[in-house]
């Protein structure tokens, strides 16, 4: 298969399956064309995950984050359709078989949502919903699996209902769930979000350990730069649908060159450092059935010109190689 | 004590606008009780700013909501400008409160009527509390949806079009309709986004300066806090275990749970 799209993408060059990323989503648009038409609710997005990386995927709500997540996991719902192509360790998901998929979003993927109350079974213990997936293949028991979370007195949490645990618990037993299978990635999509800051502190930790011991991709999934320069190698930046920006995280929060992520952090620098008045982007996000055509951050952004009712590409930018942008008129240019 | 004339504690600027005397308050559960809050003793004065620090299950809510004539304490009492809420009948509880201290909550989505426009979202505590004639309260609408940066069209919309930042400025703009002394704010910015959740907090500001609002805000987040509160309360378990002036807390915590959920918070780590 060779994907060629002769925009000077890096992705025009044909996949070579030894070297393939773990995870490749390229050129994907997903759009719902009951509910919002033609409008693409994923436009065009990019993402590679190598073995054992971690990558951050930023934005805010209604950024499509979460449906780039679903993508990945080959989650989407029927009413989704879909162009561009998911690879997973350099096959394309849809060239696969049943059987093939089946194994990949059971065996190959792991995923933690955010609120572990409505994703856990509230009529099961959770030992039985524990052992109900190590019984397709686990190299762990249930009894190990909640120790690797953290979660001492097994026996008690083996049989609790998931409304006798605390919001931690929960989440450490989702966690333990979603690694039962061994998968080669976990996407975990705002997984400390519902919790209070200390024990999402823990759970972020724990996140990060296990994915050193067991050497996981994790596709963290946050709205929360502060969190994500505490966990994410690697970051993409996600607005209305777009990629904007996508680099490793320190160069990112360093330097950052999409408008819209350098406003994101100015706010967040604002509120760290409690200026008089606090910095903010105009404006507000869209709704899909508003988004605009060309840059979808134009109508909030300072730098925009009419060049930018054009879609601007993702691109390699400066000379690392490293860092990708979609932007006319990035930060820190003179022109 | 009870009685002391709510006219005379109106015109002595020092005078605090809430008295909270040690407030206890137990919750009926299986077989016993859980004590929400254990002795707690607040005062608050015009103009002032109070922050309430906690986690889940602090108590931060149910000072604040006992505060509002909510929840009534097992032990204690509560006094605006002197008179006990509790002491009072409900009505004339409803008739003081209602008009002096208003309410913001966490999420707009659930606590506006999304049926609503957002004009009749602004004007219901007028009409129901009388105030004003038909034009007046008309006009008035426009003027809090402009104070609150919204256009005065956007009255025709429906509540449930408006994005989650509009909520929350309509939420406050129905708060400040009533003219109250004091708001009460639980967790006002936390269903927003980041690029949001700064403009919000910026009017927050800009009102309470220009009103001399008072303003009692309960929140998880220490920076959130620290922005619009001149004095906080870190709560835990009930029990209020550090108070003083925010920045003092914040660069010099004392108590080890503060100083835990000061270390928890996220951190942007940027190398320049």
């Amino acid at each position: 298969m060779t994907v060629t799209t002769g925009s000077g993408t890096p992705w025009s060059v044909p996949a070579d399956a030894a070297t393939a990323p773990l995870l490749a989503v390229r050129e994907l648009c997903v759009r719902f064309p009951r509910r919002y038409g033609d409008v693409a609710v994923l436009d065009r997005v990019d993402l590679t995950i190598d073995a054992g990386e971690v990558v951050a995927v930023v934005g805010e709500s209604g950024c499509g984050k979460s449906l780039l997540g679903l993508a990945a996991a080959d989650l989407l719902p029927r009413s989704a359709a879909v162009t561009g192509t998911v690879a997973f360790d350099g096959q394309d998901v849809r060239a696969m078989s049943r059987r093939e998929r089946r194994q990949m979003r059971g065996a190959g993927i792991g995923v933690v949502y955010q609120d572990a109350l409505t994703s856990l079974n509230p009529g099961m213990s959770a030992g039985a919903q524990l052992r109900q997936v190590c019984k397709l293949g686990s190299s762990s028991s249930p009894e190990e699996l909640l120790a690797s979370v953290g979660l001492e007195d097994t026996e008690r949490i083996m049989r609790a209902r998931p409304y006798q645990l605390s919001g931690g618990q929960r989440q450490r037993v989702l966690i333990a769930i979603a690694l039962a299978r061994d998968p080669q990635l976990v996407i975990a999509d705002e997984p400390t979000t519902a919790l209070d800051v200390t024990i999402q502190k823990h759970v972020v930790e724990l996140l990060r350990s296990l994915q050193r011991s067991r050497n996981f991709a994790l596709m963290f999934i946050s709205h929360d730069l502060a969190l994500v320069s505490e966990l994410a190698t690697r970051t993409a930046v996600m607005y209305a649908g777009q990629l904007v920006e996508s680099g490793p995280t320190r160069d990112i929060l360093a330097r950052p060159r999409h408008p819209y992520t350098a406003g994101l952090l100015e706010s967040s620098r604002s509120l760290d450092e409690c200026w008089p008045t606090l910095a903010s982007i105009p404006g507000s996000v869209r709704q899909p059935a508003d988004f605009l055509a060309g840059c979808r951050f134009r109508d909030r952004c300072g730098n925009a010109t009419e060049r930018c009712a054009h879609r601007p590409v993702l691109e390699v930018d400066g000379t690392a190689g490293e860092r990708y942008l979609a932007c006319f008129h990035p930060v820190g240019t003179e022109t | 004590m009870h009685d002391a004339s709510p006219d005379t504690s109106r015109t002595d600027p020092a005078a605090a606008l809430f008295d909270v005397r040690n407030v206890t308050v137990d919750y009926a559960s299986r077989g016993g009780y859980t004590r929400a809050l254990r002795d707690v003793s607040l005062q608050i004065r015009p103009g002032q700013a109070i922050g309430v620090i906690g986690e889940s299950g602090s108590g931060k809510t149910t000072l604040s909501r006992s505060m509002l004539g909510l929840i009534e304490p097992t032990r204690g009492h509560v006094l605006y400008r002197g008179r006990d809420v509790y002491a009072m009948g409900s009505i004339s509880r409803f008739r003081v409160l209602s008009r002096e201290a208003a309410m913001v909550f966490q999420d707009p989505r659930s606590s506006l009527n999304p049926r609503l426009s957002a004009g009749a979202v602004v004007r219901d505590p007028l009409t129901v509390l009388g105030i004003g004639t038909r034009q007046q309260r008309k006009a008035k609408v426009g003027e809090l949806l402009e104070s609150v940066g919204l256009a005065a069209e956007l009255a025709t919309r429906p509540v449930r079009a408006l994005s989650g930042g509009q909520l929350q400025r309509l939420a406050l703009a129905r708060a400040l309709a009533v003219e109250p002394s004091i708001i009460v704010a639980d967790e006002p910015t936390s269903a927003l986004d980041v690029s949001v959740q700064a403009q919000v907090l910026n009017l927050f500001q800009q009102i309470r300066a220009r009103r001399h609002l008072a303003l009692l805000l309960v929140s998880h987040d220490v920076r959130v806090v620290r922005f619009l509160a001149d004095h906080v309360l870190v709560m835990c378990d009930g029990d209020v275990v550090e108070r003083g002036a925010t920045e003092q807390i914040y660069r010099d915590p004392h108590h080890d749970y503060t100083k835990a959920l000061l270390a928890a918070a996220p951190r942007l780590r940027v190398q320049a």
